[in-house]
């Protein structure tokens, strides 16, 4: 005999819930633009393990369309971009890239972060012709474009390798023992940090090792890596397991140096860790801290420049969809492959140096070349889409700050 | 947007051979396997790996995943066969995370948190998206209605009488003389390599896996499936999996509409719900929406 | 020598929490996936009080078990009493339902970045060979202090004996007059309390976000299950030799082989030796 007071979840409850969920994107959409507008889709980790990052992307590439679509439009197409989140997961991404391509129509996916995500979706963009930008690091990157549809806003890892060694041995550390997380960006920017070690007259104490993450103790990781008390120690990681590892390298009594990259060293992390954190060394592929376009793309998200690094990432989604607006108007039409040559075109010299989409449409309109000048790098594309070169920055943290050391333009 | 449509209905293809085998597993047999992602998982990778490094054809990736999940079924079976409930389940879940830990870790092989590039498919080169789509979402049903037709099978058969018991209280069947042991292990196996089947289709669909595409939350969604629609009935997981699909997938199209909460809240609300609809579930509906077919017993005729 | 005071500092933060796994498995016939997630809600609550709050450490730290324990009797009340009747395998699965809700509401309400207690770090004490650093010795005071309390609670005083009692057979319990509501709450109250000073203490070291609960649940799970479900002591000496299994790997073979140490003690334990070092075999359905 059912009980009378518990409620039964019957049959009837699920159809209707299950009708409800897949009728939501038509009853939720209260009606779109169709035919010339041009769609564009924005695919951002707002969770995960680029949660830090995500957001900022997805609000330039939003401040920028909308201001844009207020101007007028391409060419005076209506631009609608379409959000998503990554999730910083391949798997969610794909599917999320799938109803951007099919449901959504989007000509381009903009604002992958994660190497493993932007891979992941990349068959996809291949087999349906979508134009991909991305700020990841992975080799294998330029490698699965195979119709030059991939924009990389990022430096590669060997140039991270590169740039962070130099600068080590311009700092006079010349014997070094590293350790990375395990994930994908690391094992390649270890191989290039030893050969440029080893260039700049230094070397690689130890083996270099990787650990997981997500684990509850690094002690035994931290152990090798500071045995033989080497008078430096390099460890490419992200926030929540450096904090983790850090607190272990400082209690085990280790006084070397400790470099990093600057992903595990955000405010989060000097918050947690506190006082300790003075005296850390890290590096990261940074805007034009001070230029001119880097300052305007502060104030147009709403921040005061103030000298210091604010939104890495957020400046490279908002050139990001500047550029694709740009290679849209210059093309003149949606062909993924005109508006990549045209990409091409705009960012690259020669022509006349543009820094914000206006500015570049009356130029283009009037017939001239252009040479977009981005807010996190010049935006100078080599022919397989990556950046021909990008600033890097080492910082020292002192007094829970990060001081800038040393900048250099490190080729990709 | 029927592009959309037809990915999703090749999502929920995959989703539903993991619920049958599991089905299989679990809802007939009573052996708790949380460890299915890891069959899943072992069945691409070894496609995979078959056909990209060994330069094989699509089906010699397949038949090698099958025969993989066979073999790691068999393997799992037979060794902890003698466990019972939560502690088979936990058995099971180790077993899937060192299959992911292998896949991270031995990347010499299986190219680790990078993705494992796929080119080989097992539809006709030169094909248009869409008939691509189509192909690929034809190739998952004729996958679909194997493994149906194969679970069906077993369960109306008198080896299904012999799961169910095995299920119920093991003591029963082994009184009977029946091979306790021998079942539980052909179950096993068959199901592992349902779900190996469909980690290689899965693998060449996708072009692109990593030890991100096979994770616990998965395993999850394939429970929530045989739940929701009801263990133990093979057509009840046609109508869980669809409908678990739709939630995950129709969830996407409320971003937005939610005022107030910023996309990572959202998310977590998300996923909060789903854990709350497991446990009302379980709690109010235990035996799902389709629940198990009794199966008839004949009655002898009257005067016999 | 060293290896083995970082295995003994590993388990000092497992112990605790595999002592309350392993209580609540005695006492209710299933394996609470949700501990992890409990672990998190009480590091979570415990840095509320020190950081927002502002209070010291050691006046927070039991606030965060107290919110873990309320937690516990909450999921219990909800969750899993009405479910009291159904085998081990649906509460297993409910567990891990409650484990998301817990985790996601967390994320919820706090975001997903990550926190540190307001505790200075210190460098370490060296004796002789060995290093140890002062928060390591505070951990493995706090963490012996509690699991010695909980294991003498429960062979001295009249409420532990009545949870044992309970716990190795409850039809016999009931039968002789003991309350078994009320066990039932103190051992809920005892094994959330120590499920959330596992995760205090975790706090301690690890950076405390949403997530954490996942990285804890193994090795808690693989201890208890080593030491021999239901065995307290067992959990103890479990901890003690999952975290000696880890240094030892990680020692011999290479660190990132580190993860796979708690699965693979699971595994072989289970299949080797189901009840564990010291457990015996409990009536179940």
């Amino acid at each position: 005999m059912p009980s009378l007071k518990t409620p039964r979840f019957t049959r009837r409850h699920a159809l209707v819930l299950g009708a409800g969920a897949l009728a939501a994107p038509w009853i939720a959409r209260p009606g779109f633009a169709q035919g010339d507008a041009i769609r564009i889709g924005s695919l951002t980790p707002n969770t995960g393990g680029g949660s830090p990052f995500g957001p900022e992307i997805a609000e330039a590439h939003r401040l920028v369309v909308e201001l844009v679509n207020s101007q007028g439009g391409v060419n005076g197409r209506e631009i609608i971009l379409t959000q998503e989140n990554s999730e910083t997961n391949p798997e969610v991404a794909v599917r999320a890239a799938r109803k951007l391509i099919d449901a959504d129509r989007v000509m381009a996916i903009l604002g992958t972060w994660s190497s493993s995500v932007t891979l992941g979706v990349m068959p996809l963009c291949q087999e349906a012709n979508v134009i991909q930008m991305c700020t990841s690091s992975s080799e294998s990157i330029p490698a699965g474009d195979k119709k030059g549809l991939l924009f990389d806003f990022q430096a590669l890892n060997p140039a991270w390798g590169k740039a962070i060694a130099r600068l080590a041995v311009a700092r006079g550390f010349k014997e070094i023992a590293v350790m990375g997380i395990n994930n994908d960006f690391t094992t390649s920017m270890i191989g290039t940090f030893q050969q440029s070690l080893e260039e700049g007259g230094g070397k690689v104490v130890n083996e270099p090792f990787l650990y997981n993450p997500n684990q509850p103790s690094y002690r035994a990781e931290v152990e090798r890596l500071i045995a033989g008390n080497p008078p430096a120690v390099f460890i490419p990681s992200y926030v929540t397991d450096f904090t983790a590892v850090y607190r272990e390298i400082f209690r085990s009594g280790y006084e070397g140096q400790v470099i990093t990259i600057s992903l595990s060293t955000g405010p989060q992390f000097k918050e947690a860790v506190g006082e300790a954190a003075n005296g850390i060394l890290h590096g990261f592929p940074v805007p034009p801290v001070g230029k001119d376009t880097f300052d305007a793309y502060l104030r147009f998200v709403g921040l005061e420049p103030n000298g210091q690094v604010q939104r890495p990432f957020g400046s490279a989604g908002y050139d990001q969809i500047n550029t694709l607006l740009l290679g849209i108007a210059k093309a003149g039409n949606l062909d993924p492959f005109e508006v990549a040559k045209a990409i091409f075109a705009i960012s690259n010299a020669p022509g006349e140096r543009v820094t914000t989409y206006a500015e570049g449409a009356e130029k283009i309109a009037a017939g001239a070349e252009v040479n977009y000048d981005g807010a996190s790098s010049s935006v100078d594309f080599l022919p397989n889409g990556m950046l021909a070169s990008r600033d890097f920055e080492l910082y020292e943290i002192r007094d829970g700050k990060d001081v800038s050391l040393e900048r250099i333009t490190s080729a990709s | 947007m029927t592009a959309y449509l037809v990915a999703i209905l090749t999502s929920v293809g995959f989703y539903v051979v993991l619920a049958l085998a599991l089905n299989l597993q679990w809802g007939l047999t009573g052996m708790l396997n949380f460890g299915l992602a890891g069959f899943y998982a072992l069945g691409a990778y070894a496609s995979a790996i078959t056909t990209e490094l060994g330069g094989m054809p699509f089906l010699a990736g397949f038949a090698m995943a099958i025969v993989v999940g066979t073999l790691a079924g068999l393997a799992v079976a037979g060794l902890s066969a003698r466990l019972v409930g939560d502690f088979l389940a936990i058995a099971t879940l180790g077993f899937a995370e060192i299959v992911r830990f292998l896949a991270l870790n031995e990347d010499w092989l299986t190219r680790g948190p990078r993705g494992f590039p796929i080119e080989t498919r097992p539809i006709p080169e030169g094909l248009s998206r869409e008939a691509s789509a189509w192909a690929y979402l034809g190739l998952v049903a004729l996958l679909v209605v194997v493994a149906f037709v194969i679970v069906e099978r077993i369960r109306t058969a008198p080896m299904g009488r012999v799961l169910r018991a095995i299920r119920e209280d093991e003591l029963v069947p082994a009184a009977l003389g029946k091979d306790v042991f021998r079942f539980k292990l052909k179950a096993f196996a068959l199901g592992a390599a349902l779900a190996a089947a469909a980690g290689s289709l899965y693998a060449h669909w996708v072009q692109n896996i990593s030890p991100d595409h096979f994770t616990t939350a998965l395993a999850i969604g394939v429970w929530m499936s045989l739940i929701v629609g009801g263990t133990g009935n093979n057509r009840g997981v046609l109508v869980g999996a669809t409908l678990v699909m739709v939630i995950l997938e129709g969830s996407r199209f409320l971003t937005g509409v939610v005022p107030g909460l910023d996309a990572e809240r959202l998310s977590a609300l998300r996923i909060a719900l789903i854990g709350v609809l497991i446990i009302v579930t379980v709690r109010f509906r235990p035996e799902g929406l389709l629940p198990e077919p009794r199966i008839r017993l004949e009655t002898p005729a009257k005067g016999a | 020598m060293q290896t083995i005071l970082n295995a003994i500092s590993s388990a000092a933060i497992i112990a605790p929490a595999a002592v309350g796994f392993t209580l609540l498995f005695a006492l209710f016939r299933f394996a609470n996936f949700a501990v992890g997630a409990l672990m998190t809600l009480g590091a979570f609550a415990c840095w509320t009080l020190n950081v927002p709050v502002g209070l010291p450490l050691w006046l927070a730290a039991p606030g965060g078990m107290a919110v873990a324990a309320a937690g516990l009797w909450l999921a219990d009340r909800l969750a899993y009493a009405p479910l009291r009747a159904a085998g081990g395998a649906t509460l297993l699965l409910v567990s891990i339902a409650v484990a998301l809700v817990v985790e996601n509401a967390l994320r919820l309400g706090y975001g997903g970045q990550i926190r540190g207690f307001d505790l200075p770090l210190s460098r370490p004490w060296v004796l002789g060979p060995v290093r140890l650093a002062p928060e390591q010795l505070g951990v493995i005071a706090v963490s012996a202090a509690s699991v010695a309390g909980v294991m003498l609670w429960l062979s001295l005083s009249r409420w532990g004996r009545a949870v044992r009692a309970a716990a190795d057979d409850p039809t016999l319990a009931a039968v002789r007059g003991v309350p078994v509501g009320k066990i039932h709450a103190a051992g809920i109250a005892g094994a959330g309390a120590l499920v959330g000073l596992g995760g205090v203490l975790a706090g301690v070291d690890l950076a405390i976000e949403p997530g954490l609960g996942w990285a804890l649940i193994i090795p808690v799970l693989a201890a208890a299950i080593l030491g021999g479900v239901g065995s307290p002591m067992g959990a103890v000496l479990g901890a003690l030799l999952v975290g000696l299994a880890e240094e030892v790997t990680a020692l011999v073979m290479s660190p990132s082989y580190k993860a796979a140490v708690g699965f693979v003690v699971i595994v072989l334990a289970l299949l080797l030796r189901p009840y564990g070092l010291l457990g015996r075999e409990l009536v179940r359905k």
